[in-house]
Formats: structure tokens, C-alpha cells, sequence
């Protein structure tokens, strides 16, 4: 009895002294770092931080709405010429310059609603060298069109949308006039003042403009009736007979006044007619002296 | 603006005008075709006019109906009913219809002469902006402003008076109303009530033979979501505070009244008003409350108010309903957008909550022709088809995604709530224990900042943690404010140590300890018997 008394308390020293051991090996065993967080997450302050963390109900605020811009970026859209006839034929070029964020390659594309000319609200412009661009991939796409006839005047709206390949977009508008009339900017004799001998030769220079192109001005007369003259001039402008450029603005007619117009002042017509079916028409004052 | 105060100022005019006769029935008190038998509008101390934004719209503000829909029945007894209907076009503009059955009982006019009054009245309204007409259409002030009139007609009334015949009538008159809401946390509304003359026919004619034009009634009035969703001045998710005021004027008194409104993520609203009123003995004024609830189809109102006329306390319960097939305006008629993440979706606790790793997500729908969309703030390209497809970026933790379509001015929009958690890769995860419950919570920890390292590294979970590092993570957690050091800690800890102001406030807290020799040790590792001992201050028992 004894003996088992003795083996047993034997047996206990050598299991406590091996628990000992094992529990000292262990609280000297280094802390993990995922026990560390678990402990730390275990405290209640941090419960209530990561509580409020996961909530729906707390901290969406407008804070918390992206506001990075993502869209792509319109440097400018213009349209030349400003002023248009609707005569479906001279040529519209409307021109973008796009960036985007994510570089020129995350541009999906460039449209313009051409629907206020009477063409389709969903035109493509295009960045390939071709069709009126100047040069492929440098971000400007270009557009060649034409107003339709059937548009009515007055200024229009072009907006141009630009998308990216993420789906975002940005808007821009450029306007442009529809105009069918050409407009006399001004007109002069030189000299002002003449004599009505048949040797004093009178220029006349108008500076006109035109929707669209110059070129498409198709006639420029001066009609001296006014002056008791019973003539039409045409005004020329291919750098010739007092023309001082070809294909500029500027329109020139030379002539001279016979001695049978008495002095006086005399309103003379000057009239413009386009290839559009534009028209105008401004009286201009020829003083003649004896 | 310009235009809005020049429409204000020409009802003013108008007011001014079209002053009828006095009526006898002021008299009494009583204030004919005037509707009270409704709940919102009572629990708002009758201030409606500047908000006129339930069914019940016909009865104080017709224009008000260009923008709602719905049944309205309200009741207080058997005898004092109304039911009110909006019914839209999809084309912003609606018909309003309304029967009113009200009853005053016990007028005391003197100690031995009292009164009743009965009336039953019929409203025929329509509501609508002005962008039906075509160079009106893009006009962002008429996509804001809408005008509204109703016929009413007096069906029965009958006036009960002591030592007098009962004197019954009918007769019929009409109210103009205008509601300009330039924003959509705030509106300015007026209403001409009885706006016609008694020359042009609109009277009361009593059954005695006489008659009487009815009483001409300006109201004008606001209102103000001061708190409330995206757009108002004072955002708050799930809380609204709304404002309501209104001033009457008529040709004998000017009344003022007053209301407010909380609600509780669009569903819970208790209201507080004021309201001044007319009655035998002069002007009163008094206190009115309600409750009420919402959801998509259905509503209910709950409104207790004093009765000038009789000095008595009533209540009012209505019950709203909105049929889902009346579409206030059809082009906005469209499917919430769809949210897609590239990889699966982690969780989605509700609707639009949805936690995910994904640095990116997808939204995606389809709208109808003329239709744009604006997420954040920002355009979204609209396909041939109608459809969109939009990556937005999401930062880490929380994020708040409004999608709008918006349309002629109006907008229909969808709030998002997505939260991106912080990933990290475990490459020791074979050999760890619990390791989804430990990968948690350092992911939580580092979304809180707590844990710096770069989102998708690596996580050693079983390494040990440096005593540097631990103090580091305890003052974070805690929220320690860092002081500047100026000198150096200790042997080991320099006062350029990136640990040091982490080092100083642990041990000034007495967090951990330095050695006997003077000496931090912030590279040493951690045993678990020091853990023990620094989690016990830090308030953490041992797991």
C-alpha cells in the first residue's frame, strides 16, 4: 500500500514537473501576429470601430461618393466656317480636341448631333487621317458635312458627345450661323469726288463676306443707272484690271463717267448674288464734279 | 427667377382684384368649400400649399398633382369624409378628383343660439407643367413649375341655425394654384381658393332665395427639406426634416401656419404644426400633430387638430394608396440599374449593399429615349440600344454610388452602398488555426488602419509579432493621441525611430515596459506570457 502510495506521488511529481515545463515552453513561445489581432479586435472599443466600419446605416455620407473624374476631357469643338449657307454643299468641318484620363486609346468614341442642319443626330467624327483629318491618333477628330437645304436660318447648336471604353461621357457644343445672304462690309470710290470727263478712272472696292466660302459669291454688279449711266459692271476678283488679289474679299471694279452726267451726287447699287440664292444690296453715294 | 416672381406677384394682383363680397357664413366661423379632412396636411398645421405633395394636393394646391399620384380616403367620424385621387398622365400632367362630406356640429354662437353645418363638395382638378408646349419644353424653369386649377362644386349644404329656417344651398367656385419646386429639398406654392366673382356666376345660393359669393382666400407658401437624401443641404441617410410654412390672407384676417415633419428612412414621419384659424370669437390658433407611415403602394396618416368652429379636439386617419400601373412621368419608368463586380460577389446583405474585394465595379441598365444618366455626379455614355455600362472605381472602405436618370428636369435616382474591403493573402494558411476568423479580423484592422501594409501583400499569420510592431497596432487601435519626441527614447530607439511616438505613448501608459538596461527592444519578439500581461491593460482578457 505504501509502495503504491509512493509510485503514485512519483508518477504526480513527474507530471507536474513535465506540465510545468510544457506550460513555461509555452508562455515563453512568441506571440503570432494573427493572435495579436485576434486579441486586439477582442477588446471592446475595437469591436464598436469595426462595429461602425461595417455598418450600412452609419457613414455613407456624400464623403464617401467618388468624385475622381473619370470622363474624358473636350480641349475645345469649333466649326468652320462660323456662318453656313443651307445650300448642302459647302462643307461643314467640325473639329474636337479630346483627352481622356486613361489616354487617348480609352477614347469609344466622338459624336456630334447634327440634327439642328438636318443631318443625322448621331455623326461620327473621326481621328483616322482620313475624311478631312489631318492626322491619325493626335486626339483632334474631325467631321466634314454640309448644312440641308431644308434648315431653316438663324444660329444653330452643334453638341458633341465624347465616350471612353469605361463608359463615361462629356459634352461640349460649338454653334455656327445659317446665313443664305452675303453681307457688304463696306464699299469706297477712289477717288471719292470724280470728274465726269470720260478720263478719270473711278475704283470701286467692296469688302464683302459670304457664309461658307468667298469663292461662292457668284456675282458682284454695280449698277450705275442711279447716275443716269446705263450700265451694269461686274466687280471683279481674280487679281486683274485693279483686283489687287485673287480669291480674297476685296472686289473691284475700274470705270470712268462720261462728260454728259451733270455734277451731283448720285446713289449707285451695288448687288451681291451667291451660289446659295443669297442676296444683298447696298446704295453707295458717286459724287461727280465738273 | 425672374419669371417665377413675376407669376407670384400676378396671383398677388389677382388677389387683389377678384376680392369678393363678404360671405354671411364668416359670420359663424365657417369657412365654406374649406377642406380639413385630411391627415398629412393636419399633422402639418394645414401648411400644404408650398408642398401639396400626397393625393391630397387637389384640395389645397391643384398644381401640386403634376407631380404625385394615389387614393387618398381620410375620416375622423361617419360624418366628416373625403376621398381624393391624382391621377397622372405619365406626362406631367394629372386629373385630381375629390368629394368632401363635412359636418360642424354645435356651433355656439350665444348662450341660447347655436348652429350646424353640413356640406358636401365635389373638386375637379388637373395639375400641369407648362412643357407640353413645345419652346417651353427644354425651359429648366417650366420643367420645374407647374399650374393647376379646380372646379368645385357645393353637392348639398345645408345650415342649421336656432330660431331661423334651415337654409340650404349649392353653388360651385374655382382655385388656381401654382407650385414652383426649383430644387428637390424645397418648393414655393400659391393658391387663389375661390378665385371667381360673384358676377361670374361662382356663389353660394341658398334655397331661400339669396345668394352669396364665396370668400376669396390667397394662400401662399414653402416649404424646406433641410435635411434629407442627395441634394438637400444637410445630408443624412435614413433622416429627413422638412419645414412647412404658410400665410392666408382673405379680405376680413391674414392666418399663419406652421409645420414640421421627421421621417425615418422614408417610412416613420411624426409631425408638429401650427395653424391659425378663423371662429366665431375671432382668430385662434393651436397646435396639431400626426403620425404616419410609407411604403411603395401604400400609406397611412394619423392627425389630431382642434376644430375652431366648435372648439373641439378631432382626429383624422387617412389611408393613401399608390397603385404601381400610374406612372407620374413614363419616360422615368425604368428598371433599377444592375451592379456587377468582375469577380463574385462576396456578400449582399441587402438590396444594394454589397461588400466585395473588387477595386472595381460595374453598373449597367437601360433607360428610355431622351433619357440621360449621371452617376456620381458625372455623365454616362447611353448606347444606341438605351443601355450603359459604367466601371466605377471604389476606394477602400466605404463607398456611395448615386445613379440618376433624369429627364426634362425631373430625376429618378438609386443610391448604392458597396464596401471594399482590404484583401490580404496568407501563405501560411495550411499551418494556421482558425485562419478565416484571423484573416478577418487583420483585414479589419487594416481597413481601420491599424495594420499597414499594402492591400493584396502577403500576411505572415504565424510569425511572431515584434514588440515595435504590437505597440504600433495597440496605439493605433486605441486611438492614442501621438506626441512629437524630441530626444531619444531609449539606447535602441532613437528619436527619428519610425516607432517612437507609437513606443513613447504605450510606455507612457504604461502598456509595456522597457528592460532593466535601458533598452526598448523593438525587433524582439513578443512572448505570449508578456502578451498576456500587455492585453491585460489594454483591456483584452486572455482567449
Amino acid at each position: 500500500m505504501k509502495a503504491k502510495f509512493q509510485s503514485g506521488f512519483i508518477i504526480f511529481v513527474i507530471f507536474w514537473c513535465c506540465s510545468s515545463s510544457i506550460l513555461a515552453e509555452e508562455q515563453e513561445a512568441p506571440l503570432t501576429r494573427g493572435d495579436a489581432a485576434m486579441r486586439i479586435t477582442a477588446a471592446d472599443f475595437v469591436k464598436k470601430k469595426v462595429g461602425e466600419l461595417l455598418s450600412w446605416t452609419v457613414g455613407y455620407d456624400l464623403s464617401r461618393v467618388n468624385r475622381a473624374n473619370l470622363t474624358p476631357i473636350i480641349n475645345y469643338v469649333k466649326a468652320v466656317p462660323k456662318r453656313v449657307p443651307p445650300d448642302g454643299r459647302t462643307v461643314l468641318e467640325i473639329t474636337a480636341a479630346v483627352d481622356d484620363p486613361g489616354g487617348l486609346g480609352n477614347i469609344a468614341g466622338v459624336r456630334a448631333d447634327l440634327s439642328g442642319i438636318g443631318r443625322l443626330p448621331n455623326t461620327m467624327l473621326v481621328d483616322n487621317g482620313l475624311f478631312g483629318d489631318a492626322k491619325n491618333g493626335d486626339g483632334i477628330y474631325t467631321l466634314q458635312s454640309s448644312v440641308a437645304t431644308q434648315t431653316e436660318l438663324g444660329p444653330k447648336e452643334i453638341p458633341v458627345a465624347v465616350a471612353n471604353k469605361k463608359g463615361w461621357l462629356a459634352l461640349a457644343k460649338t454653334s455656327l450661323d445659317i446665313k443664305k445672304n452675303p453681307a457688304i462690309i463696306e464699299a469706297q470710290f477712289v477717288p471719292e469726288r470724280a470728274r465726269a470727263d470720260g478720263q478719270t478712272v473711278i475704283t470701286l472696292t467692296a469688302r464683302l463676306d459670304n457664309p461658307g466660302r468667298i469663292g461662292d459669291i457668284r456675282s458682284v454688279t454695280l449698277d450705275l443707272r442711279g447716275a443716269n449711266i446705263a450700265d451694269l459692271l461686274i466687280l471683279r476678283n481674280d487679281g486683274r484690271e485693279g483686283d489687287m488679289l485673287a480669291g480674297d474679299d476685296l472686289f473691284t471694279v475700274r470705270f470712268t463717267t462720261p462728260p454728259t452726267v451733270p455734277a451731283g451726287n448720285y446713289p449707285v447699287r451695288l448687288n451681291v448674288v451667291n451660289l446659295a440664292g443669297g442676296f444683298a444690296a447696298q446704295d453707295i453715294i458717286l459724287k461727280i464734279y465738273k | 427667377m425672374k419669371l417665377g416672381s413675376l407669376l407670384i406677384f400676378s396671383l398677388l394682383l389677382a388677389a387683389g382684384i377678384l376680392t369678393p363680397a363678404v360671405a354671411d357664413l364668416r359670420d359663424l366661423g365657417v369657412e365654406p368649400l374649406q377642406a380639413t379632412v385630411t391627415g398629412r396636411p393636419l399633422g402639418l398645421g394645414g401648411a400644404f400649399v408650398g408642398l401639396a405633395d400626397d393625393p391630397q394636393a387637389a384640395l389645397y394646391n391643384p398644381a401640386g398633382l403634376a407631380w404625385n399620384k394615389g387614393v387618398a380616403i381620410s375620416a375622423q367620424d361617419g360624418n366628416n369624409i373625403s376621398v381624393t385621387q391624382a391621377y397622372p398622365s405619365g406626362n406631367n400632367y394629372a386629373f385630381g378628383f375629390a368629394l368632401l362630406k363635412s359636418q360642424l356640429s354645435k356651433i355656439i354662437i350665444s348662450p341660447t343660439e347655436e348652429a350646424n353645418f353640413f356640406n358636401t363638395t365635389a373638386y375637379l382638378s388637373y395639375g400641369a407643367k407648362l412643357t407640353f408646349i413645345p419652346w417651353l419644353e427644354q425651359n429648366v424653369f417650366f420643367q420645374r413649375f407647374a399650374l393647376g386649377f379646380s372646379v368645385k362644386g357645393i353637392v348639398n349644404q345645408t345650415l342649421q341655425r336656432t330660431g331661423q329656417t334651415d337654409r340650404s344651398a349649392t353653388g360651385w367656385d374655382v382655385d388656381l394654384g401654382m407650385l414652383w419646386r426649383p430644387e428637390d429639398w424645397w418648393s414655393v406654392g400659391a393658391t387663389l381658393q375661390n378665385a371667381l366673382p360673384k358676377s361670374s356666376g361662382a356663389a353660394i345660393k341658398w334655397d331661400i332665395g339669396s345668394s352669396e359669393g364665396i370668400p376669396l382666400t390667397t394662400r401662399l407658401g414653402g416649404a424646406v427639406k433641410v435635411i434629407g437624401d442627395i441634394g438637400a443641404p444637410i445630408f443624412s441617410d435614413g433622416h429627413e426634416a422638412l419645414f412647412a410654412g404658410e400665410a392666408d390672407f382673405t379680405n376680413q384676417q391674414s392666418f399663419c401656419r406652421l409645420g414640421g415633419e421627421y421621417g425615418y428612412f422614408k417610412t416613420i414621419y411624426a409631425r408638429l404644426g401650427w395653424q391659425q384659424a378663423n371662429s366665431l370669437t375671432g382668430l385662434t390658433s393651436d397646435i396639431t400633430y400626426g403620425l404616419g407611415y410609407r411604403n411603395e403602394l401604400w400609406g397611412c396618416d394619423l392627425a389630431g387638430y382642434r376644430e375652431p368652429t366648435n372648439n373641439q379636439r378631432y382626429v383624422t386617419f387617412s389611408l393613401l394608396y399608390f397603385p404601381a400601373d400610374w406612372i407620374i412621368l413614363r419616360s422615368l419608368d425604368i428598371e433599377r440599374p444592375q451592379l456587377m463586380l468582375e469577380q463574385p460577389i462576396e456578400m449582399i446583405s441587402l438590396q444594394d449593399n454589397i461588400s466585395t474585394y473588387d477595386d472595381k465595379i460595374e453598373v449597367s441598365g437601360r433607360v428610355k429615349p431622351g433619357v440621360s444618366v449621371y452617376i456620381n455626379g458625372l455623365p454616362v455614355d447611353i448606347g444606341a440600344d438605351d443601355s450603359f455600362k459604367t466601371v466605377i472605381p471604389l476606394r477602400l472602405k466605404k463607398n456611395l454610388i448615386m445613379v440618376e436618370a433624369r429627364y426634362q428636369g425631373e430625376k429618378k435616382s438609386w443610391k448604392y452602398k458597396v464596401f471594399r474591403k482590404t484583401r490580404i493573402y496568407v501563405p501560411d494558411a495550411a499551418q494556421s488555426k482558425n485562419v478565416t476568423e484571423k484573416k478577418e479580423k487583420v483585414e479589419n484592422l487594416m481597413s481601420l488602419g491599424v495594420i499597414e501594409i499594402k492591400p493584396d501583400a502577403s500576411f505572415v499569420m504565424e510569425a511572431g509579432i515584434t514588440r515595435g510592431e504590437l505597440v504600433s497596432w495597440l496605439v493605433k487601435s486605441a486611438d492614442f493621441p501621438l506626441a512629437a519626441v524630441s530626444r531619444d527614447l531609449f539606447v535602441d530607439v532613437p528619436f527619428d525611430h519610425p516607432l517612437a511616438p507609437f513606443i513613447k505613448a504605450a510606455v507612457d501608459r504604461n502598456l509595456i515596459k522597457p528592460f532593466a538596461d535601458g533598452t526598448f527592444r523593438p525587433n524582439a519578439l513578443v512572448s505570449k506570457k508578456d502578451g498576456d500581461i500587455i492585453f491585460a491593460k489594454f483591456g483584452t482578457s486572455n482567449r
